[in-house]
């Protein structure tokens, strides 16, 4: 099937079996190689993509569910447009990532918490950032998000 | 393997090496048929030449003990593995030698605050660590590098496991490889304390992989009774009363 799907903000058109998953409508027909293959079954999340403003694991998004509505992708290419997200300084700030794979996935994860959430709970952070590290950067993906949290909402506050 | 270390005792430097295997189970330096050899000649007179115990082990008359060691070196280059191989294999202080330098190595512990419900639940609820590694120029980079190795080692010790089934692996994907995620990852508290600023800069990101699973074998046999002797813990009945 031929659609156009809308990402990071651009209509992009893709020719592509309609049973394509996201993800690799991302990776390989738009060459936007920032979200990552990890497990292929929706459990590790290293996939991790925003679909109207909410994380879903964009390997399990078949291309056909494009043509049924309009659905916004937000990939980690599109979280920001010069990669000053308080998320992506905190990252910095903490130095969060080791070998780095999954943390794409991890990002994406914990911006839509914080959308949903601009002050989250460790239990929130739990809940919502359900992606597998090999690495183990837990702690400092939980630090992260605080620091995040505690940037975004000094700035409403202000 | 008994009745070979009963029949080398006072072998001298031989039966030290042969209790040695004995209470490792022979496991990194291919000593099974070393242990066959000195079971089926246990002559007591041993002559003052050059004795080949087995493809792994020679003793010169000099008392020099070459020990092969068919894994090759991993880790950062400072000789770490096969130097606390060997030496751990002849009973040595493994802080002793190895490539010139006075002591390698990492120096490493762990304790773990754990609960375990009656009905067998596990928590672990924190990790403390303490190590000395020699010295450290990125104290943030070994933070992490000890905070990753204790989620690896939170990972083999109460998850990881292959079964094989006619030949092939059944676990195919982490639906049923469970890992460690960010809800079960306890409190790392990583302490400097103990670094003695030793002229060495010894490995860290896999040192502290080791001690987690002892750690929290220990609590749990302080909690149940139980003492758990291989991993994943997830597999054991850890019920207790």
């Amino acid at each position: 099937m031929t659609i156009t799907i809308r990402v990071n903000g651009e209509p992009r058109e893709v020719d592509a079996d309609a049973a394509t998953p996201l993800l690799w409508v991302l990776r390989d027909h738009f060459g936007m190689t920032g979200t990552k293959f990890g497990c292929g079954i929706g459990t590790c999340g290293a996939c991790t993509v925003h679909v109207n403003g909410s994380a879903v694991r964009s390997c399990q998004v078949p291309l056909s569910a494009f043509a049924q509505r309009d659905l916004e992708v937000t990939t980690i290419e599109g979280l920001s447009p010069d990669g000053r997200h308080p998320l992506q300084l905190a990252w910095v700030d903490g130095n969060v990532p080791q070998c780095g794979y999954c943390q794409s996935g991890m990002l994406m994860a914990a911006a839509a918490l914080l959308k949903d959430k601009p002050l989250p709970t460790d239990a929130d952070i739990d809940a919502y950032v359900t992606n597998i590290c090999r690495c183990g950067t837990y702690p400092r993906v939980r630090a992260a998000i605080h620091r995040a949290a505690a940037s975004l909402n000094g700035r409403r506050r202000g | 393997m008994d009745a070979a270390v009963g029949e080398a005792i006072d072998h001298g430097r031989r039966s030290l090496i042969v209790a040695t295997v004995a209470a490792s189970g022979g496991l990194a330096l291919g000593l099974r048929p070393f242990a066959m050899a000195a079971g089926s000649s246990p002559d007591p007179e041993i002559a003052p030449h050059e004795v080949e115990m087995s493809p792994w082990l020679v003793i010169t008359p000099d008392g020099t003990i070459t020990v092969r060691v068919t894994t090759p070196e991993c880790g950062n280059g400072a000789m770490t593995q096969m130097a606390m191989t060997v030496s751990e294999e002849l009973a040595c202080d493994w802080n002793w030698g190895g490539y010139g330098k006075p002591r390698v190595g990492t120096t490493i512990c762990a304790i773990a605050t754990v609960g375990v419900a009656h009905a067998g639940e596990l928590q672990v609820h924190a990790i403390d660590v303490a190590f000395d590694c020699g010295r450290i120029l990125n104290r943030d980079a070994v933070l992490t590098e000890i905070q990753g190795g204790v989620v690896f080692g939170l990972n083999m010790a109460l998850n990881e496991t292959l079964t094989i089934d006619h030949g092939r692996i059944v676990e195919g994907n982490f639906n049923t490889y469970p890992m460690i995620r960010m809800a079960d990852t306890p409190t790392i508290n990583v302490h400097f304390g103990a670094l003695s600023g030793h002229e060495r800069f010894s490995e860290i990101g896999e040192a502290a992989v080791g001690v987690i699973g002892p750690t929290i074998g220990n609590a749990i046999f302080r909690i149940t009774g139980k003492r758990i002797r291989s991993t994943p813990f997830r597999l054991h009945d850890l019920r207790w009363s």
